[in-house]
């Protein structure tokens, strides 16, 4: 009786263990390193990493939820991020940060409408026609947004104001950190949390949890399906918008900034697993946190760590740490 | 049916193994155990029936004994040789084909196509990237062949999508058939055929080589008792009985299982 | 909607179906010689960007496989067939095949790592390997030039003439960038109408089909992608051979865009369709660009209109106008993805 080991699985395997081995390596070793010669300066670089990790999950959130409920794959996603964060900038002004709270509420909600129409207009007459059709023509829209942008803002770099109460530092174990950073991670944890409630314990959190699974049957139950897809899309990029807008002050804006993000966001979605919101929320913890310290102690090599390390889930786990296969 | 195809699976086959076996076979999904430890053994040149009422597990089963699926547990050997952990595409090359429950055919293609595909694979030319498809005469032939053999030759050059259901149902068989295989799954070949359609595929499949093993899960019991040498019957992922078609006709658990089935039927109706 | 697109096989008679190839072939040989020096460098890279473009087709239009990240390979043969100019020896016999070369082996490593995935996953990793190879090209500056290019490359040279320098001509070049184009062009009609590439095409019509009829999908998309890289790699390398500088700005994703545009335009799964749409978005690139900055724009805008409304291209265009549909359904566009 004999038993056939698949040539390929083998090498999926030993290609796995060697890119984990060289990120271990690579960025593990120089980490317990910092954090037992510098405990502070790597606790502080573990916020820095909650707080990107945190904006690149609201990002990705919209993503997984969108893509898992209406199986759209839209890459002008990072747009969404971008336009949240010009318009705060418009909205702001030259007030100096006064009117952030003004920004933070009126850019996503102008960045969902733009989603509408987007979505109304453009996305569902190819529904239907399958992923391919609805990649070309977000990225089309992906294109046409970044050069608007850079027609009405400029090419320049350019940082959002904020609010003179959010400025200053905050104590946390005895060591100072920025108020404005702390104040994301508290925000990004809550919105998590909200996220996760509506979706598990509202009726239209069970009929999106439902579309995911089964759109034709949730049409069949007589539930407006198409309304809901429009509330999901509209929330998916307002979600966008509202990380664009925090992520301002801290990591500046320009017009590359959408596909920077977009990057981003597809590995964390990749890595958690598509239409998995907990997928997303491990994902962007994992690939945020790594993607920091990378930064910091491989400067050259974090953008390769990070692909390493999606290209290391990949090969044990195709679909993803939470991924189901694709029927 | 073709002789030669008969001869190439009588010459390959060594008689002392099992022209397919299945031991132990579990398969859970998630909470639901699809597949509770399955065991069969089915000889060369046998018709094997797989029934069972719906969600029994006949399809796991044969998503499992084809490949497409990884059983949780349990091995699946194919004329004595464990294939558990090849890929489908090995356990086609070794000789194993099936056809799916729902049409999985390449509908943007044209029927003539769709057979060529299939056996442009078992004759090992698909790589050649240099020469014209059409240059090849024994590629064409045998397409040529296994249409006529379905009857399917007049309808060559239409696109899949275009065809009727019960020609698609046709093609499926065509397209595993091309591959000459010498064990065949069928899933449930007639689903939603009319009578004259079901009769010419009880036609067409009792037509196929007495060496070629066949498994096939039906509804229909009149096309069972058709075509079965043997009859294993699923029940909630075990098997509930297995025997020649009488036995099993008489079997009282049996009875009871599509008894309450009927009469849940005939209550309906009523 | 059945949306059946047609190859633009017209069915003309025996004798008159050589005539408009023909035709063609005449024109695009007397054209350097009656047109200004900047249509004729325009219609160079035309042709090389057809090659790029009909790589990209093979993968896309014939295997169904979206790669985000084409320009990768345009890239690597772009920066070898430079970097050896610069370092090596200028001579082509030996900067084209190391370019070649370096174009193959990373198709090899980005499709064995890519092509066990499908759709987004695919998509997102084609993507992801070119953006590290921009940052490489953008970072390594002692070896690629870093932001700034790699510059100060000599002219190809063929071993003919002491000194090199014998494609200098923009008239010479050119036909030498014909030359290989039609040896691409043919090539690959040769490559799709083999059980090759048929098998591609059932690989993108069921590949779930495929492979339980015994077909090592994976395999095969991983040869049509190295096959894919290494032509665009040949375009990249052409590219550096014309411009005699190399920017990163070629593996960075507008690049792999452009292309994916140019196909989709064009007419994806019709080879000469990609061709064609590499012309129309060059000369309009050309004509908006003297005129506005607004370029990204209207390409997108442009493109979006193609894939709502003209969603197989400009052939898909013209066998509707033309009206005949060819008998034979050969690598046709499904719909369904």
């Amino acid at each position: 009786m004999s038993r056939r080991w698949s040539f390929d699985a083998l090498t999926q395997r030993l290609l796995a263990v060697l890119l984990f081995g060289l990120v271990g390596w690579l960025l593990l070793v120089p980490l317990v390193q910092l954090a037992l010669r510098s405990p502070d300066t790597a606790f502080i670089q573990l916020l820095n990493g909650l707080a990107y990790s945190l904006l690149i999950f609201l990002i990705a959130a919209g993503f997984t939820l969108i893509f898992g409920m209406m199986d759209v794959i839209n890459l002008a996603h990072g747009s969404f991020y971008m336009l949240g964060a010009y318009f705060a900038f418009t909205i702001v002004g030259r007030t100096g940060g006064d009117n952030f709270w003004l920004a933070l509420l009126l850019a996503p909600l102008g960045v969902a409408l733009v989603g509408v129409v987007l979505e109304l207009g453009y996305l569902r007459p190819v529904y239907k026609r399958g992923h391919l059709d609805q990649v070309l023509l977000t990225f089309g829209f992906a294109y046409v947004f970044s050069d608007i942008v850079r027609t009405v803002w400029g090419s320049d770099i350019r940082s959002l104001a904020y609010a003179p109460a959010l400025q200053g530092a905050v104590d946390i174990l005895g060591r100072p950190y920025p108020k404005y950073r702390f104040l994301v991670i508290v925000f990004g944890l809550l919105m998590a949390l909200l996220l996760w409630l509506v979706l598990e314990r509202t009726r239209l959190g069970s009929i999106v949890r439902a579309g995911v699974a089964d759109p034709e049957m949730v049409s069949g139950l007589g539930i407006n399906i198409t309304v809901v897809f429009t509330v999901v899309f509209a929330v998916g990029a307002a979600l966008a918008a509202l990380s664009g807008v925090i992520a301002g002050p801290i990591l500046g804006m320009h017009p590359g900034m959408d596909f920077d993000v977009l990057i981003v966001a597809l590995i964390v979605v990749v890595v958690g697993g598509l239409g998995t919101l907990s997928g997303s929320f491990w994902g962007s913890l994992l690939i945020g946190i790594a993607d920091t310290f990378g930064k910091v102690l491989q400067p050259d090599f974090s953008m390769a760590l990070t692909f390493a390390v999606m290209a290391a889930v990949l090969l044990l786990r195709p679909a993803g740490l939470f991924g189901r296969k694709a029927d | 049916m073709s002789n030669e195809w008969g001869a190439e699976v009588n010459s390959a086959l060594s008689t002392q193994h099992s022209a397919l076996r299945v031991d132990g076979l579990r398969r859970q999904f998630g909470g639901l155990t699809a597949l509770g430890g399955v065991s069969f053994s089915v000889a060369p040149g046998e018709r094997r029936a797989i029934i069972g009422p719906n969600g029994a597990g006949k399809t796991t089963l044969f998503n499992v004994i084809s490949g497409e699926l990884a059983p949780t547990d349990g091995r699946v050997y194919l004329e004595g040789e464990d294939v558990t952990d090849l890929p489908n595409y090995e356990r086609a090359r070794l000789g194993l084909a099936r056809t799916f429950q729902r049409n999985n055919l390449f509908l943007g293609l044209s029927v003539r196509e769709n057979v060529r595909l299939a056996v442009q694979a078992r004759r090992g030319v698909a790589h050649r990237i240099w020469s014209r498809v059409d240059s090849l005469a024994v590629v064409t032939a045998e397409t040529d062949q296994v249409l006529g053999e379905l009857g399917l030759a007049e309808r060559g050059g239409v696109l899949v999508r275009n065809l009727s259901y019960g020609e698609q149902r046709q093609l499926e068989v065509a397209i595993a058939v091309a591959s000459r295989p010498r064990v065949l799954l069928l899933d449930e070949p007639t689903a939603g055929m009319s009578p004259a359609e079901t009769t010419a595929m009880v036609r067409l499949v009792s037509a196929l080589p007495a060496e070629l093993t066949l498994l096939i899960i039906e509804h229909d019991m009149d096309v069972v008792f058709a075509l079965a040498d043997r009859i294993t019957v699923l029940h909630y992922g075990e098997v509930l009985a297995d025997g020649e078609p009488e036995t099993v006709r008489g079997n009282p658990r049996v009875a009871e299982v599509y008894m309450g089935l009927e009469a849940q039927v005939m209550s309906d109706e009523s | 909607m059945e949306a059946e697109a047609r190859l633009a096989g017209a069915r003309l008679s025996r004798g008159s179906r050589w005539l408009l190839p023909a035709v063609l072939l005449v024109l695009l040989a007397v054209y350097p010689l009656v047109v200004p020096s900047y249509l004729l460098s325009l219609l160079t890279e035309v042709l090389i960007y057809g090659i790029f473009a009909m790589s990209l087709d093979l993968l896309l239009g014939y295997t169904g496989l979206v790669s985000f990240g084409h320009a990768a390979f345009f890239g690597v043969g772009a920066y070898v067939a430079g970097i050896t100019a610069v370092r090596l020896t200028p001579h082509m016999g030996i900067t084209l095949p190391l370019a070649l070369l370096g174009a193959a082996v990373a198709a090899l490593i980005i499709g064995y790592l890519s092509v066990r995935t499908s759709g987004i996953y695919f998509l997102m990793l084609t993507l992801a390997f070119a953006q590290v190879l921009y940052a490489v090209a953008f970072k390594w500056t002692p070896v690629t030039g870093g932001s700034n290019g790699l510059s100060g490359i000599p002219r190809p040279a063929l071993g003919l003439v002491a000194g090199g320098g014998e494609l200098a001509d923009p008239i010479r070049f050119y036909f030498f960038t014909l030359v290989m184009f039609l040896l691409v062009y043919f090539g690959l009609k040769r490559v799709v109408g083999s059980p090759f590439g048929h098998t591609l095409v059932g690989i993108r019509e069921n590949e779930a089909r495929m492979s339980a009829i015994g077909y090592n999908v994976a395999r095969y998309k991983l040869a049509a992608f190295v096959l894919a890289g290494v032509l665009a790699g040949l375009a990249g390398a052409l590219n550096t051979y014309l411009n005699v500088f190399v920017s990163p700005a070629l593996l960075n994703w507008p690049t792999s865009g452009q292309v994916l545009v140019m196909v989709i335009i064009g007419g994806a799964g019709t080879l000469i369709g990609p061709v064609l749409g590499a012309g129309l978005v060059l000369l309009l690139q050309n004509l908006v660009s003297s005129q506005t900055d607004r370029w990204p724009m209207i390409m997108g805008a442009v493109f979006i209109i193609f894939v709502l409304v003209a969603r197989f291209g400009m052939v898909g265009i013209w066998d509707r106008i033309v009206g005949r549909l060819a008998r034979r359904p050969g690598p046709v566009l499904s719909d369904e993805s």
